[in-house]
């Protein structure tokens, strides 16, 4: 077995509900993760935990823990975008993979970077002046704590 | 802690501790801290890696001042298959050397990949590893060099797992039981700094290292001392509270008159401050340990 494998397969499953749903549905796990090295043993886990109902949890945590970062630094943007957050959310999560991110500050950074060049003309009025307000504040603290060592 | 010593009323130090322990001077023997909290980490591979949240750690340094300290890290992700992070490492080397912990201790589940890693929220998402000899070399490894470099008892916490891993070849405890009999007694590398002495190291912030390059694995000889850490049921406020334990120990409903006088809790109306249910379940704690800790037991 491979340990990173069965490890960077199950980071991918529990950031990724839809993959979740394909294994659920039948997918070859290899096939829909196809950058992970999975051999047969690695593959049975996967499809067994892909079907245990503890996995949406693990799904539901991972998005709650990437959300907190965005709530925190961006509210007035995240409560103007209302119903539509789920989806600009989904997208944001697909175009921007799970990176390493300790900083809250660099995570909300790059999800002010992303509504601006990819949705902003979507956006609702008042989702758009809150991100100019609430995403000047981010880039205005996040320099001063990387300048503040 | 052995049998026989008096346990510590202890408190994991956060941002909102301050308002705590303002309020209840004396109360909070032990303080868990979160080294990664004392700064911030951009992540590898940027030019200038970690940042100090200013302030943090002399804040800190006025409510620890002669209790004990322990660390609890969240970032160094043990059973990943991946190197150990040897510049976060130095960081939290760096607060050891500035307070003396204790002991220290990390979780037995996986945040980090060799691609991507999970976020590493105060609450965060640990992913179950499999108890497999591979992970257990893996940690051991990890765990020794963790032990040599700080100089401390390094302790294991047992996962949350919403979704266990199939087919594994050790239990929870066989594991836990395997790391502790391989890793066996050997002393560390580095011996452990007395309370005394810790004032005498505060002389600055320590430096923060510059960015590592990719690193070495690991491949040190088993050989270090661990201790599990069993996670327990949250002391919640229990139906049998002012019974008995079944030990002859009596176990008060609320804090002694004594304690009560020292919490101190300001009123502003009808309207309690921020941190009062905490500060009257630290007074209760208090009492307990009071109570049933063995006459005369050393702490």
């Amino acid at each position: 077995m491979t340990v990173a494998g069965f490890q960077q397969a199950l980071a991918d499953l529990v950031a990724g509900p839809e993959v979740c749903r394909q294994v659920r549905a039948g997918a070859d796990v290899a096939a829909v993760l196809p950058g992970c090295d999975l051999d047969d043993r690695v593959r049975e886990r996967l499809v067994a935990m892909v079907r245990d109902r503890g996995m949406t949890a693990n799904c539901a945590v991972y998005r709650s823990n990437r959300l907190t970062p965005l709530v925190l630094n961006l509210p007035g943007t995240c409560s103007a975008l209302g119903s539509d957050l789920h989806e600009v959310l989904d997208r944001f999560w697909a175009e921007c993979p799970t990176e390493r991110f300790d900083h809250f500050l660099i995570e909300a950074e790059r999800f002010v970077s992303f509504l601006e060049a990819w949705v902003r003309e979507e956006l609702p009025s008042a989702a758009r002046i809150a991100l100019g307000e609430e995403g000047g504040q981010v880039r205005r603290r996040l320099k001063s704590t990387l300048t503040a060592s | 802690m052995a049998i026989g010593r008096r346990p510590l009323v202890g408190l994991l130090y956060s941002s909102a501790a301050p308002e705590v322990l303002d309020a209840c001077p004396g109360t909070v023997e032990l303080h868990e801290l979160i080294p990664e909290r004392l700064f911030y980490d951009c992540g590898p591979g940027r030019g200038n890696r970690f940042h100090w949240v200013e302030g943090a750690l002399t804040q800190l340094e006025s409510y620890v001042d002669a209790t004990t300290v322990a660390a609890h890290g969240i970032g160094l992700s043990l059973p990943s298959d991946m190197p150990l992070d040897e510049a976060l490492l130095d960081v939290i080397a760096g607060v050891h050397d500035r307070l003396g912990f204790a002991w220290y201790s990390e979780h037995l589940s996986s945040f980090a990949t060799m691609r991507s890693a999970v976020p590493n929220a105060q609450a965060g998402l640990g992913l179950p590893v499999p108890y497999d000899e591979p992970v257990r070399q893996l940690v051991a490894e990890k765990v020794d060099r963790l032990r040599d470099r700080l100089g401390v008892r390094v302790l294991l916490e047992n996962p949350a797992v919403f979704t266990p891993v199939p087919g594994c070849e050790y239990s929870e405890p066989e594991i836990l039981d395997e790391l502790a009999r391989r890793v066996g007694a050997r002393r560390p590398a580095r011996p452990a700094q007395p309370l005394r002495q810790r004032a005498q190291r505060r002389r600055s912030v320590p430096q923060l290292p510059r960015p590592h390059g990719p690193g070495q694995r690991v491949r040190g000889s088993p050989g270090g001392r661990i201790r599990p850490v069993r996670v327990l049921q949250r002391l919640a406020r229990r139906p049998d509270a002012g019974r008995g334990l079944g030990s002859g120990i009596r176990v008060p409903p609320a804090p002694a008159r004594a304690a009560q006088r020292r919490l101190r809790v300001p009123r502003v109306g009808d309207r309690p401050p921020r941190g009062t249910g905490i500060i009257e379940e630290l007074g209760r704690i208090r009492c307990i340990v009071d109570t049933a800790a063995p006459v005369g037991a050393p702490a």
